[in-house]
C-alpha cells in the first residue's frame, strides 16, 4: 500500500531507526512500509500519523489507495 | 497464585507427573519392579524441573513474542503457511511415488511408506481443520 511515510520522515529529518523507536516497531518494518511491501496495521498507522502530526487518511493516501483498489476490483 | 511464565514447560510438567504416577501405580499393583521404579523417579524429577522452569523462567515462545512486532508476526504467519504448503506437496509427492513404485515392483515396503504418508496427510488435514474451526469461533 502506498503511504507518505518516507516523504514525511525525510521532511522531519528522522532516521528510520528513530521513527521505529517512536512507534515501537523495528526499523525493518519502517523500511518495508516505505518500500510499499507491507501495509501497517490501523494502530501503527495511527501512531505514525501522530508522530507526523497528520491524519491516518492523509498518511496512508486512503483516497488514492481506495481508487486503485476499486479499479482492480472492477477489472476482476 | 504464581503466574505461569512458560506454558510449554508447565504442560511437560503435567505429562511427566502423570507418567510418574502411572509408574508408581504399576509398582504398587504388580509389586516392586526396578524399571518402573527408575522410570517413576526419573519422571518425577523431570516433572519437578519442568514445574520449576514453568514458574521461574520465560520460555522461548514467550520471550520471542515480547520482542517481535506486527510485521514479524505477519511474516511468521506467511512462512508457516508456505512451509505447510511445501510439506503437503512433499507428502503427496512421496505418497504418489511410493504407490507407483508399489504398482511396478510389488514390494510391500512401498505400500507401507504410501500408507504412512497418507496417514500423515490425513492427520495434518484434521489438525488444520480443528485449528481453523477454533480460530473461526474465537477470533
Amino acid at each position: 500500500m502506498k503511504t507518505k511515510v518516507k516523504e514525511l520522515r525525510t521532511r522531519a529529518k528522522m532516521t528510520q531507526q528513530q521513527l521505529a523507536d517512536l512507534v515501537h516497531v523495528s526499523a525493518r518494518t519502517i523500511i518495508s512500509i516505505e518500500k510499499e511491501q507491507y501495509s501497517p496495521s490501523l494502530m501503527l498507522a495511527y501512531r505514525l500519523a501522530e508522530v507526523f502530526n497528520t491524519t491516518v487518511e492523509d498518511l496512508c493516501c486512503l483516497e488514492e489507495n481506495k481508487k486503485l483498489e476499486d479499479e482492480r476490483y472492477e477489472k476482476n | 497464585m504464581k503466574r505461569i511464565k512458560n506454558t510449554r514447560a508447565f504442560i511437560v510438567g503435567i505429562i511427566a507427573a502423570v507418567i510418574a504416577a502411572i509408574c508408581f501405580a504399576a509398582n504398587l499393583l504388580d509389586g516392586i519392579e526396578l524399571r518402573f521404579l527408575v522410570s517413576g523417579f526419573w519422571a518425577l524429577a523431570w516433572s519437578a524441573m519442568s514445574f520449576y522452569f514453568a514458574f521461574s523462567k520465560k520460555g522461548l515462545t514467550e520471550s520471542v513474542s515480547d520482542s517481535i512486532d506486527e510485521r514479524d508476526q505477519y511474516i511468521t504467519m506467511k512462512s508457516g503457511k508456505m512451509a505447510l504448503q511445501i510439506l503437503n506437496y512433499i507428502l503427496w509427492g512421496g505418497g504418489l511415488i511410493s504407490s507407483t513404485l508399489y504398482g511396478i515392483f510389488r514390494q510391500p515396503i512401498f505400500m507401507i511408506v504410501a500408507a504412512t504418508l497418507c496417514a500423515v496427510i490425513l492427520t495434518l488435514f484434521i489438525i488444520i481443520l480443528s485449528v481453523n474451526i477454533y480460530y473461526e469461533k474465537h477470533n
